[in-house]
């Protein structure tokens, strides 16, 4: 799939070069900052590691194999030129590295998508999995959640000339965009019945689809939207407040692994110190404009 | 194994659907592709040097671009151009380009195989060029292909499954399992039924062209 999707994205590239910069993509992340936090993380001292087997077979490996994306706008992306993931996703798995082995670089990443993320951990081929992962019954069925260490609500972009769509309510009938492998369409179903969804691969994708007409309106996570709308090109605009469930994202690990404890210490001490609200200005609050941190959700 | 028994047992109905638009998809595009690929090798044939020049870089040009960036292409990046398709057109529409060139580029080596003594034998009877090639050649030409446009139409089928990177109406294998893999976390058994079902038409598919290929062949 990798030479698919990199081709997939050559030709994507194009498209946009060719579209020129209308939605292009966000505002880049300030690498150096987000380094130089990741950088400072704290680290569990040798009684901590010791607690826990799941951390303690880390630590003996000397690196975390991390189960991740490379395409998730604020949360994990690729930056080709040095070849490091970066974001909000990307820094905790950083911090957590670090916390561990007391290097932030030791981890091993690979890719997974919607499809192959409880199956990496059932075969043991990742410790833990970053990945915008919403916590769901039949998935905390199959593997354990540590966290959750974020919450988003779903919002409505549309074109800025559309007076139509005002919010969820006015989706009837109306073609909208959403991500494939999110809780997009889920949340569609429940709370705007007759919209007609149609599910795309990527965020980019359904961007595009939204500006070249062939959707009246995009649903994804509300924070990916001010993404968009902080770079300021004025074609689009939210339809309305977030709505639908609180989503909350979780840390994935293997079923019944001890690393759940260790990881749920490991986000109470960041949230506590002031590192996850840091983390959050650099990846997300920076880029879309927002400078209300939010609370994180609460941990068990 | 009791996992894809629980599986099938919720989804049974939904995966056969699923095979039956897979199946649908593949027979409109092999049909369209097959024709379509018989009209360009025969205007490959006429003596015409510019067409022949233009064909030759069509056949080359869609039988060596990943079939999945072309359907990107033709979702997102035409648009720019103005050119808007609809899904499930743009879907049919790439497997058609491909299947449309293969289908080409083996009749010609199946034309290849017809001795060129009964052209001119064809010729010295006072036959004209499209009759010779209608009567003599691509009859010949066609029975010599049965194999390899076996082997293209399994392909053709597992490409189907490129309906799953566009908003595609309707689901086919590869959609349901992503979709299945998202909703209930089944993924690798959800997988492992695809699979088995993709392998089964395949195997139909062979079986099929191996029994067209004994009744046509010639026997030298």
């Amino acid at each position: 799939m990798s030479i698919q999707s990199a081709l997939k994205h050559t030709v994507l590239a194009l498209a946009v070069v060719a579209a020129g910069p209308l939605f292009a993509q966000g505002t880049p992340i300030n690498a150096a900052a987000f380094d130089a936090l990741v950088a400072k993380g704290p680290v569990a001292d040798a009684a901590t590691i010791a607690s826990s087997t799941w951390a303690t077979k880390i630590k003996q490996a000397g690196t975390l194999r991390l189960g991740g994306t490379q395409t998730s706008n604020l949360f994990s992306s690729l930056n080709e030129k040095d070849g490091k993931i970066r974001g909000f996703d990307a820094g905790l798995a950083q911090l957590i590295t670090r916390y561990i082995l007391g290097d932030g670089t030791k981890y091993r990443f690979t890719q997974v998508t919607s499809s192959t993320r409880e199956q990496v951990l059932i075969n043991d081929q990742v410790d833990v999995v970053l990945a915008t992962y919403s916590i769901t019954p039949p998935r905390a069925e199959k593997i354990s959640f540590a966290g959750p260490y974020y919450t988003s609500q779903a919002g409505v972009l549309v074109k800025s000339n559309n007076k139509a769509i005002q919010s969820y309510n006015d989706l009837a009938g109306k073609k909208t965009a959403t991500q494939a492998g999110s809780t997009g369409p889920a949340i569609l179903a429940q709370f705007a019945p007759k919209a007609v969804v149609q599910e795309f691969q990527t965020h980019q994708e359904a961007l595009d689809a939204l500006r070249q007409g062939r959707v009246d309106a995009y649903v994804t996570d509300y924070t990916l939207l001010l993404n968009v709308l902080s770079l300021g090109t004025g074609d689009a605009q939210l339809a309305g407040a977030p709505f639908g469930p609180q989503d909350l994202y979780g840390v994935g690990l293997p079923k019944g692994s001890d690393g759940v404890a260790f990881v749920n210490a490991f986000l109470k001490k960041i949230e506590a110190d002031g590192t996850w609200a840091k983390l959050w200005t650099v990846s997300i609050g920076q880029r879309t404009g927002s400078t209300n941190v939010p609370t994180p959700p609460p941990l068990p | 194994m009791d996992s894809v028994l629980r599986l099938w047992a919720n989804y049974g109905p939904a995966f056969g659907q699923a095979l039956l638009l897979t199946w649908k998809l593949t027979a409109i595009s092999f049909v369209a592709g097959f024709a379509l690929g018989v009209v360009v090798t025969v205007a490959r044939l006429l003596p015409l040097p510019p067409l022949r020049f233009i064909l030759t870089g069509y056949v080359e040009i869609f039988r060596n671009i990943p079939s999945a960036a072309l359907l990107i292409f033709i979702v997102f990046a035409l648009p720019d151009l103005n050119v808007l398709i609809d899904y499930e057109p743009s879907v049919i529409l790439t497997l058609v380009l491909v299947c449309s060139a293969f289908t080409a580029d083996y009749l010609r080596a199946g034309i290849n195989t017809v001795g060129g003594g009964q052209v001119e034998a064809a010729r010295s009877l006072g036959m004209r060029p499209m009759r010779i090639i209608s009567t003599v050649v691509l009859p010949q030409a066609l029975r010599a292909v049965v194999q390899p446009m076996t082997s293209l139409l399994i392909a053709l089928m597992l490409s189907t499954s490129l309906a799953s990177q566009v908003p595609f109406p309707g689901k086919e294998l590869t959609t349901l399992v992503a979709k299945i893999a998202n909703d209930s976390a089944a993924g690798m058994a959800a997988f492992a039924v695809a699979a088995a079902m993709y392998v089964i038409s395949g195997l139909l598919i062979a079986w099929a062209g191996a029994t067209l290929e004994k009744k046509v062949r010639i026997l030298r």
